[in-house]
């Protein structure tokens, strides 16, 4: 069984436990994906919007990039080390785009037969109804493999 | 046929700020405006010229301190200052929050909002991204501080600094009115942050050495430190003495800018990033937009219709703050803030209540554009384009943040300010 993950950096450990604790993972691949998404540079660059726009010193985009670099692959190689404990077959895949789209794309392609993600796991303040967030929907509702969304705190 | 035409013209221009046809900047749609006031016989050129000039003490202002900002970016303060809160909080998520809160309240007071939003927004977002943390609580909470602690001191905000020229208050007058109300909203944002991100927050990190991350130069860097706590006594005392607070500025800056050169420091890439011309543009051509629609009479007829509710200092403190936060968010701040200013100014208010009204003005200019995010109508249709597009942005987050923090802020400083005028 091919199955894929989408890492997050923040519970990827338990969100790989409690996959295991739900499926007999013996003998599957699992393909650990972290996705540079534009979600906190978009509110980044909301805050920073003012009249006049201002542009960053070469230095501070610099460090910005190195910054994101560094916590995909750090996320990825926590994550597989955990998963790796579970005598799996692991595999990683650093994509950067819309998380939910690149899920996706990446399911056709690598032909995944279940693709994992957690829900609700958007940094949104605790406030109004609790949306599985955009990446999960968008997953659940166009992903050509079955999906398993792990809600609450995982 | 004056009033028609200005009112047309300063209309079509704050729409075009808005909407931002074709990407156009706010500074061309303003200064397009400007020129139309001018050339339609609106505004005599003579008045235009006039309008900028008299505002000169702003625009110093704003250059020094951006130029500071520019400075002290150079020399890794705010990557000292966040280092220092990483390194305060221990591994925990939430007391990284309230360390942040605590350096955004700070930055925002000594540097002003618009530093602490665009220079420790940056920082921020690569010291939480390298913690492995969620970002956007810590970037949340720069953004709302940033406008809650604008209050404490004249230099907190330019607003302050332009209103303050209007009010002639010295900084006692200034602190007896506006200080308890500074420090409510800062205490009443502290206080929802932690709430709303307690359990968000509630993850723990591994710290790394960050006091020293930026600073490339020590010996620059105490300099720089010096130098600026130098410039905040002297912006304090300045306040005091009613002594204009551009020339302090960049007097000031200058001083910063001559240390750098000195110790071979002077980053030219900084001051391109944080100085920008075309502000300078943008306030000029509002300035002038605002005199068209004042010498027409309409900011007048506007403010005393707004003022018309009030009979008490309290109500006029109401009714000022009330105005303005309406105004900020639907006009963008600096546009909505002029229009109040000019009114008053010609005679909109009475004198008896001016200094309340104003008083609450400058409240709801400052807390206000928590309402919508960053306070301006323009960057919330800005939010409808991107979300068509797909992309995920924070932006219903802002707005449901300040559905809570903004309405309690500001009745607070309302309460408080009103009382400091019994």
């Amino acid at each position: 069984m091919r199955i894929g993950l989408l890492v997050d950096g923040l519970h990827d450990r338990e969100a790989i436990d409690r996959l295991s604790n739900l499926t007999n993972l013996a003998g599957a691949e699992i393909l650990l994906v972290y996705v540079h998404g534009h979600g906190a540079r978009g509110g980044f660059d909301l805050i920073r919007r003012r009249p006049g726009g201002h542009g960053l010193p070469p230095q501070r985009e610099h460090e910005l990039a190195e910054a994101e670099v560094r916590r995909g692959a750090e996320a990825l190689a926590d994550a597989a080390r955990h998963a790796a404990s579970l005598n799996v077959t692991v595999r990683t895949v650093e994509l950067t785009g819309e998380p939910g789209r690149e899920v996706c794309e990446l399911a056709g392609r690598e032909r995944l037969d279940l693709v994992v993600v957690r829900g609700a796991g958007r940094d949104a303040p605790p406030l109004g109804p609790r949306s599985v967030g955009p990446a999960a929907r968008f997953i659940t509702d166009h992903c050509p493999c079955p999906v398993l969304v792990l809600r609450g705190d995982v | 046929m004056h009033f028609a035409l200005a009112a047309i013209i300063f209309l079509a221009s704050v729409i075009a700020i808005i909407v931002r046809p074709r990407r156009l900047g706010e500074a061309w749609s303003a200064g397009a405006g400007a020129v139309l006031m001018v050339l339609a016989g609106a505004l005599s050129l003579q008045s235009a010229v006039q309008a900028i000039s008299a505002e000169w003490n702003l625009f110093l202002f704003f250059l020094g301190l951006m130029l500071t900002a520019a400075v002290a970016d150079m020399a890794g303060f705010f990557d000292w200052a966040a280092g220092l809160a990483v390194a305060a909080a221990g591994g925990s998520g939430r007391r990284l929050l309230l360390n942040v809160l605590a350096l955004g309240a700070l930055v925002t007071t000594f540097l002003s909002n618009d530093a602490a939003a665009v220079i420790l927004t940056p920082v921020v977002y690569t010291v939480a991204t390298r913690l492995r943390v969620r970002v956007m609580p810590y970037l949340f909470a720069v953004s709302f501080i940033a406008n809650a602690a604008s209050m404490t001191l004249p230099i907190s905000n330019p607003i302050n600094v332009l209103t303050g020229d209007r009010l002639r208050a010295p900084l006692a007058v200034y602190e007896g009115h506006l200080l308890l109300a500074s420090l409510a909203s800062v205490a009443i944002t502290i206080a929802v942050f932690m709430a709303l991100f307690w359990r968000t927050t509630a993850t723990r990190f591994a710290g790394f050495a960050a006091e020293s991350a930026g600073i490339r130069d020590a010996r620059f860097f105490r300099a720089v430190l010096a130098g600026m706590c130098l410039l905040a006594l002297a912006y304090i005392a300045g306040s005091a003495m009613l002594l204009p607070l551009g020339v302090i500025a960049i007097t000031g800056a200058s001083m910063l800018l001559a240390m750098a050169a000195a110790m071979r420091r002077l980053s030219t890439e900084h001051i391109r990033a944080h100085v920008s011309p075309t502000l300078f543009v943008y306030i000029a051509a509002l300035f002038v937009l605002v005199r068209g629609v004042q010498d027409a009479g309409i900011t007048t007829a506007l403010i005393s219709g707004v003022v018309s509710v009030a009979a008490t200092s309290a109500t006029a403190v109401a009714s000022g703050l009330a105005g303005s936060a309406v105004a900020c968010n639907a006009l963008n701040n600096l546009p909505g803030i002029l229009v109040f200013l000019s009114g008053a100014q010609t005679g909109g208010v009475p004198p008896a209540l001016r200094e309340p009204f104003l008083f609450g003005a400058l409240a709801g200019a400052d807390l206000g554009p928590n309402l919508t995010p960053v306070g301006a109508l323009s960057t919330m249709l800005w939010l409808v384009i991107v979300r068509r597009r797909g992309l995920e942005v924070s932006a219903w987050d802002f707005l449901r943040i300040g559905a809570i923090v903004a309405p309690l802020t500001l009745v607070a400083a309302g309460v408080l300010i009103a009382l400091s005028f019994r």
